[in-house]
Parts: C-alpha cells; sequence; structure tokens
C-alpha cells in the first residue's frame, strides 16, 4: 500500500504571495481528450450554423447573411479556443470536461497576450498536417525523393506530437505563449482524523511511548491515514488486523492486539504519531520515513 | 500532554475561511469571473491571501495529509480564478486599439523592418526576373489569381481589369471582401506561427508575397499603366500589405526569441517574444479587416484616379500617426 501519488509531472509555481504550488500537469490522454471534444464541438456548431442557413434558404437569398457566415466561420476557427480561454480562466468547454486549465508558466497571471500567442500557433499544429496529407493524397508528393518525403513526415510527426516529447506537455503554442495545461484539483476536506472526544479516550487505553514511536517516520503516518480514511467496512477488518499486527511487531509492543481491537490500535497509534510527529516538525524536525534518521 | 493538538486547533480557527473562499471560487467557476460582484471580488482577494498563508502554516505544522491536500488544491483553484485572464474581452480591445497594438508595433519595430525588407526584396526580385522573362510570370503567380492578366494579355484587357467593376454586382463584392479578408488573415497567422520554426519559412511567405507584387508591377509598368496599376492596388493595398508584414515581423520575433535568447533563458525568452508578438497578429487582423472593406467595396465603384491615390495618402499617414504616436505616454513623450 502507498499513498496515493500524482500520475502526471508535477510543476512547481511560487505565487505573487511568495508561497509554492505544486501543480499537477494534465497528462497526454486529458489533453488529447479536451482538444478533440472542442473541435468536435467547434465542428458541430459551424455544421449547425451552415445547415440551418441552408435549409432556411438565408444562404441562398441573402447576401448579408453570406458574409455573416463567412465571417463567423472565421472567427470560430480561429478564435474559439483565445475567446473561451478569457472568458472562462483558461478553460474551454473541453478543458472543462477533462478538468485542465491553462495557466503561466512564469508565474503571476495568464495575460490576453499568451492566451492570444498560445491559440494562432494552433494553425502550424493543424493545418500544416492537413496540408500535408492533402498533398500526400493528391499525389504531389510522389515526385519528390523518399528521404525529403520521409524527412517531412517525421517533421510534421515531430510539430503534431510535440507534447509527448516534453515533461511538461507542452505543444507549441504553450512553448511560445509561456503557458502550461494543468489539472485542475477538486479534493474534499475530510473530518479530522484526530478529533478531540474519542482523542482522548484512546489515549487512555493506549499510552505510547517515545521509543513506540521513534519506529515510523511521515511517510508511514500518511500511509495509515488512508487507510483509516478509506474504509470502515468489514472488508478492512482483515486489513486493520495485518497492519496492526505487523505495527505491534515493530514497535515491540508488548500486549497481543485482538481482532476486535485492531481499529482502535490503529487510530491510536495514528494519533500519538502524529502528535509525536508534529511536535518534533515544530521544531524543524522531520523523518520521512521509518528508514530514515531524524533531521 | 492534554491539551489539543495544535494542527486541529488551527484548523478549528481556519476552517470557515477556507469554506467561504471555496463557495466564492465554486460561484466564480460556474459562471466566470463576472459573476462576481464587487464586495466579493475584495473578499476573495482577502481570502485567497488568508488561505495562502494558511497553506505555508498547514505545510510547517502539520501532518494531516487530506488536510494539506485539501488546502493545495483549494489554494490552486483560486489561484486560477484570482490569476487567471481577468479583462473582460470588450475592455481588452479597448485598451488593446489605443494603446497595447501600436506599442507592440513599435517594441517589434526592427523585426517589422526586417519582414519589409524582404518583401521589398521580393517585389524587385520579382520585377527583375519577370522582366528578363515574361514567361516566369506564370511561375511566380497562381493560375487562379491572374485570371485574364499575363504577359500575353493585351494592354486593352489589363487597363479594363484595373478600372471596369469585373462584372460584380454590390452582393458579390461584399462576399469576395469577406472572403478575401478570411484567406489574408490565415495567410497573417500563418505567417507569424511558423516563426516557431525557426523563422525560415517566415522569409520565404514574405518573399512570395513581394514577388508576386513584383511580377503584377512589371507587367502594367510595362504596358505604360504603372500608375493606374498603383491607383488600383494601393487604396487598400497600403493596409493589407502592412498587416501582412506586420505578421512577418512578429513571426520573426518568435524566431529571434527561440534562435537568440540573449541573457534569458531560451523558453523564457520565446514566451517573452511571443506574448508580445500575439498582440500584433491580432491588430493585424483588424487591419485586414478594413482592408476588406476598403478593397470590396471602394476599389470597383470608386475608379477616378484622384481619388484612389488621395486614399492612398490618407490610409498612410494615418497608419504613420497612429503607429508612431498611438498610446504613447504624454508624460514621457
Amino acid at each position: 500500500m502507498s499513498v496515493t501519488q500524482p500520475k502526471g509531472a508535477l510543476l512547481d509555481v511560487v505565487t505573487p504571495e511568495g508561497v509554492p504550488l505544486r501543480f499537477e500537469i494534465a497528462p497526454a490522454g486529458a489533453r488529447a481528450g479536451g482538444v478533440i471534444l472542442d473541435y468536435l464541438i467547434l465542428i458541430g456548431g459551424l455544421l449547425c450554423l451552415w445547415i440551418g442557413a441552408g435549409l432556411t434558404g438565408l444562404a441562398f437569398s441573402s447576401i448579408l447573411a453570406q458574409v455573416v457566415l463567412v465571417l463567423l466561420t472565421f472567427l470560430a476557427v480561429h478564435f474559439y479556443f483565445t475567446i473561451f480561454e478569457l472568458r472562462w480562466q483558461g478553460a474551454t468547454p473541453g478543458k472543462r470536461m477533462m478538468r485542465t486549465r491553462v495557466i503561466n508558466r512564469l508565474g503571476g497571471p495568464v495575460t490576453g497576450e499568451a492566451i492570444l500567442t498560445r491559440n494562432f500557433l494552433r494553425i502550424v499544429e493543424i493545418f500544416i498536417p492537413v496540408e500535408f496529407v492533402t498533398m500526400w493524397s493528391s499525389g504531389s508528393l510522389s515526385e519528390l525523393p523518399w528521404y525529403l518525403v520521409l524527412g517531412a513526415l517525421l517533421w510534421v510527426f515531430l510539430l503534431t506530437f510535440l507534447p509527448l516529447f516534453n515533461r511538461q506537455r507542452m505543444r507549441l503554442g504553450d512553448l511560445a505563449a509561456g503557458t502550461v495545461v494543468v489539472r485542475n484539483p477538486k479534493t474534499a476536506l475530510l473530518g479530522d482524523m484526530s478529533e478531540e472526544a474519542r482523542r482522548r479516550d484512546l489515549r487512555a487505553r493506549y499510552a505510547f511511548e517515545r521509543e513506540h514511536l521513534e519506529a515510523y517516520g511521515e511517510y508511514e503516518l500518511q500511509v495509515l491515514e488512508e487507510l483509516l480514511r478509506s474504509g470502515r467496512g468489514a472488508s478492512h477488518a482483515g486489513t486493520y488486523m495485518d497492519v496492526a499486527d505487523r505495527i505491534a511487531k515493530k514497535i515491540r509492543w508488548g500486549r497481543r492486539i485482538r481482532d476486535t481491537e485492531a481499529q482502535d490500535f490503529l487510530r491510536a497509534y495514528y494519533n500519538a504519531l502524529r502528535e509525536h510527529r508534529e511536535r518534533r516538525l515544530l521544531f524543524g524536525r522531520r523523518k520521512q520515513d521509518k528508514h530514515a534518521k531524524e533531521l | 500532554m492534554n491539551e489539543t493538538l495544535r494542527s486541529t486547533r488551527f484548523r478549528a480557527e481556519r476552517e470557515p475561511t477556507w469554506q467561504r473562499l471555496e463557495a466564492l471560487i465554486a460561484s466564480a467557476e460556474r459562471g466566470g469571473f463576472r459573476r462576481l460582484r464587487g464586495h466579493q471580488v475584495a473578499e476573495l482577494a482577502t481570502l485567497y491571501r488568508a488561505t495562502v498563508s494558511s497553506l505555508s502554516v498547514a505545510r510547517a505544522i502539520s501532518l494531516d495529509r487530506n488536510l494539506l491536500d485539501y488546502l493545495e488544491s483549494l489554494c490552486q483553484r483560486a489561484y486560477f480564478v484570482v490569476y487567471g485572464p481577468r479583462r473582460r474581452v470588450r475592455e481588452m480591445l479597448t485598451s488593446f486599439l489605443l494603446r497595447d497594438f501600436p506599442g507592440a508595433v513599435r517594441a517589434l519595430r526592427w523585426h517589422v523592418a526586417l519582414a519589409a525588407l524582404i518583401f521589398i526584396g521580393g517585389v524587385a526580385a520579382g520585377w527583375a526576373l519577370v522582366a528578363q522573362d515574361p514567361e516566369r510570370f506564370h511561375a511566380f503567380v497562381d493560375a487562379g489569381l491572374a485570371g485574364e492578366r499575363g504577359p500575353t494579355a493585351d494592354t486593352e484587357t489589363l487597363r479594363a481589369s484595373l478600372y471596369d467593376g469585373d462584372e460584380l454586382s454590390d452582393g458579390d463584392l461584399s462576399r469576395f471582401s469577406a472572403f478575401l479578408f478570411q484567406h489574408n488573415a490565415r495567410v497573417g497567422i500563418l505567417s507569424f506561427a511558423v516563426g516557431i520554426l525557426a523563422g525560415l519559412p517566415v522569409f520565404l511567405l514574405m518573399a512570395m508575397n513581394g514577388v508576386m507584387l513584383g511580377a503584377f508591377s512589371w507587367l502594367y509598368t510595362s504596358r505604360g499603366l504603372g500608375a493606374d496599376w498603383w491607383g488600383w492596388v494601393l487604396p487598400h493595398g497600403i493596409t493589407e500589405l502592412l498587416a501582412v508584414v506586420l505578421c512577418g515581423g512578429a513571426g520573426f520575433a518568435l524566431a529571434q526569441g527561440l534562435l537568440f535568447p540573449g541573457p534569458r533563458r531560451r523558453l523564457e525568452s520565446l514566451a517573452l517574444r511571443g506574448r508580445e508578438a500575439g498582440t500584433v497578429v491580432l491588430g493585424a487582423i483588424l487591419m485586414l479587416l478594413l482592408a476588406g472593406l476598403i478593397e470590396g467595396i471602394f476599389r470597383q465603384r470608386v475608379t477616378d484616379i484622384g481619388v484612389r491615390y488621395g486614399v492612398i495618402v490618407v490610409t498612410s499617414a494615418l497608419w504613420i500617426g497612429y503607429f508612431g504616436f498611438g498610446g504613447r505616454d504624454r508624460g514621457a513623450a
């Protein structure tokens, strides 16, 4: 068992208040999902617009409607992402669904200019591959020597899949605008594990000495927290017993732990260990895990 | 040993603040920053600072993993709202037109000058090459664009192409100008974007546009229609060509950020250049919209060469004034 680790790479951004925040870079899958959703919405919207204009006959009868159609299409194709990212604090409908957001890689606010630049560059990522495929299918590439075609293919591949080749999953637009797409976190605040009444009661039943508490570090404390938070059902009884046994052995706890008290024992040990480690923390002393020396 | 855990007390004291912040953020996440009222914005800022400081304290005193994760995620969500792009699109456009755009163009003046130089070089080259061998005209100018115009066309056809309205109705004209606009704007965005490929494609795009103009110019001038040609192309051309050159300059700025980062780290320098350049491209797109209007609506109706030259002078003066002086701080000037 281990503490759940974030899947993506991490990015530390120091806020203007001087506090480092650790963001999780949105993984490639979420990026791809977002962009596919966005293009589906965009293309779907445009199709509706054009079909609507065709069915009502406006597209054929009214010059004004035709001009508006051309301009709206232009606006949608080149400014869909920009307008949403400006209005929704760095999210588009696709990003919202995938729970990702654009932030400034260099810290500070994401400016309008950065949003403009990162989205203008989409033309390189979309149109150049499309152009390449068109040339391919029209056969005009067959006149070129094979190594040029292969080179072009590699180049197009590299541009389109650039996010896969860097740890921060940046595409060309992110490079040019100094932005990065991160996961939108949402952690709920659960109850405090060391609630008062329960704590006093447990403390009376289990008195841990200092040497009992030196056996483990912060990592084990948080694994224990996760275990205790994860379930209260009967299915956990076995796990509780296992862990309680292991801890009792490691700290040389004299008494045998009965099945029924496993959870209480673990809670009591969690409380005591947390109290101990937090007190040491006040003196600037940390102990990462059971193997580490207290620093 | 009987007092409450310090971290538990800390949590009990601060929790209402966090919950209030979470509620405000949730409403901003649903409806955007604009949903918040004035006093809520002020409150959000205060709560955000308080919570960020809670996070610092919690890191120093608490080992409750869920609490730390919660605070970190709450601060991140607040950070998105507080430091997200906040200005409204409309506000951005106003300050953009009055200050940011001309300022950004001035900041990139050397890049724009380089793009202009390459463009003019392209014109000269196109002129010289076609003058040597008129057959090259077709190599430089796309057949669809050239239409009837070419080295084999007689002078009357060429003259007619400058003065007759192409037999287009008004409706066709506005449709045509809308189409031209979106086509040119795409070329403009592309000229900027390919700057990220180290600038060479920008060079080619600028030169190719120039060569095309040079080829046409030689063709008309060789038939004694030089003055009429410039009177036809420049009323909208001043605005349009300037916009294309601005996009090229923006592309070169990207390339410079990438290739010659100076004292900064490469990615950082690219990002700083890139942001400046994005502003210029947005402005250039608006200029192309204007050029499209002039081209589609004005050009075919006004055939008097005096008026045409008048428009050239007026648009040139406007742009010189706008980019030279627009949005300069009066105190500093």
